[in-house]
């Protein structure tokens, strides 16, 4: 744990000495900063537009965005907070403006040309499912769900990025998976009965 | 509430990641040279811009140390100057007044440097 923290610091230091380098016009350093966080930026803009394309653009916009305003920026505090705040914030304004609704939308990856028919529809029906046991959660809620469960942010990340309260995170995982697990139950008996 | 509170939320359960990525689906496959080279791209002017604001900043912060200095150092200069230019004049009077104690012509004061040497030899012939 202490070298973890120790690491965790030097990790900090070196990020540190990034936008501070970044502030300074070095293209290298910008570079770099972006290699670091594109991944997970563009996982969190996806489950934001759930547009490959929309998802690329959000992450390019935010980067810029971030580039703008990165005189305001704590250089002590780590960049990745603050940068997902502004993605996140940057793309809640554009999923509102452009009035997606989650049951209108087919995820690209679903529906993968090579699976068996079988496979496919049984997917297909479990996707109708989980949608239809989580359908009463809000979208940022849903968020909430799609980041920690699919993306591997961890609680106190995904409070971070959206400005919520940790504890509400967790309730909102734990409400999702108590939903999720009864749906599945029945979805079981019904499918071993029939 | 209360027993929800309590459950810790541990990742990595098989089925319940398996629904939700049927649910939701996998990330799409990304190029992601290509998008950081667009990215860097995008930014381009605006690092070229903080590169010459950095410049102008530290052109300015030499040119608070720089002007002052140079006021300051011509204003020395100036000032020995001026102080220099007095000398020469006591120095000047002093023959003057070494002249007339000596009886030599009374334009001596006038006269500066080698002419005053010519002079005072002149005189003495």
């Amino acid at each position: 744990m202490v070298s973890g923290t120790g690491s965790h610091a030097s990790a900090q230091s070196g990020e540190s000495e990034l936008v501070r380098r970044v502030r300074q016009g070095d293209t290298e350093a910008f570079g770099e900063l972006v290699r670091r966080y594109e991944r997970r930026a563009f996982a969190v803009a996806y489950r934001l537009t759930r547009q490959r394309q929309d998802a690329e653009d959000l992450v390019q916009d935010a980067f810029i965005a971030a580039l703008d305003k990165l005189d305001g920026f704590d250089a002590e505090r780590s960049f990745g907070p603050w940068f997902f705040r502004i993605l996140v914030n940057r793309g809640t304004s554009l999923f509102r403006a452009r009035k997606v609704r989650v049951t209108e939308e087919i995820p690209e990856t679903i529906g993968d040309t090579a699976a068996s028919p079988d496979r496919l529809a049984e997917e297909a029906e479990t996707g109708e499912r989980v949608r239809a046991a989580i359908g009463e959660l809000s979208e940022r809620q849903r968020l909430v769900v799609q980041l920690y469960e699919l993306d591997g942010f961890s609680t106190s990340e995904v409070a971070d990025m959206l400005e919520i309260a940790e504890p509400t995170v967790r309730w909102t995982l734990h409400a999702a998976r108590k939903r999720l697990r009864a749906e599945l139950e029945i979805w079981k008996k019904e499918r071993d009965h029939g | 509430m209360a027993d929800e509170k309590m459950e810790q939320i541990e990742p990595g359960d098989p089925e319940i990641s398996a629904a939700y990525r049927a649910a939701f689906g996998d990330l799409p496959a990304t190029d992601w040279r290509a998008l950081e080279a667009r990215i860097t791209d995008a930014a381009r002017f605006r690092l070229a811009a903080r590169r010459s604001a950095g410049w102008r900043t530290a052109a300015s912060r030499w040119a608070r140390i720089a002007i002052p200095a140079g006021l300051a150092a011509s204003a020395l200069l100036g000032a020995g100057l001026a102080w220099r230019a007095d000398e020469d004049a006591v120095f000047l009077e002093d023959i003057a007044a070494t002249a007339a104690v000596d009886d030599l012509p009374a334009d001596v004061a006038s006269l500066g440097g080698e002419s005053l040497v010519y002079a005072l030899f002149a005189d003495g012939e």
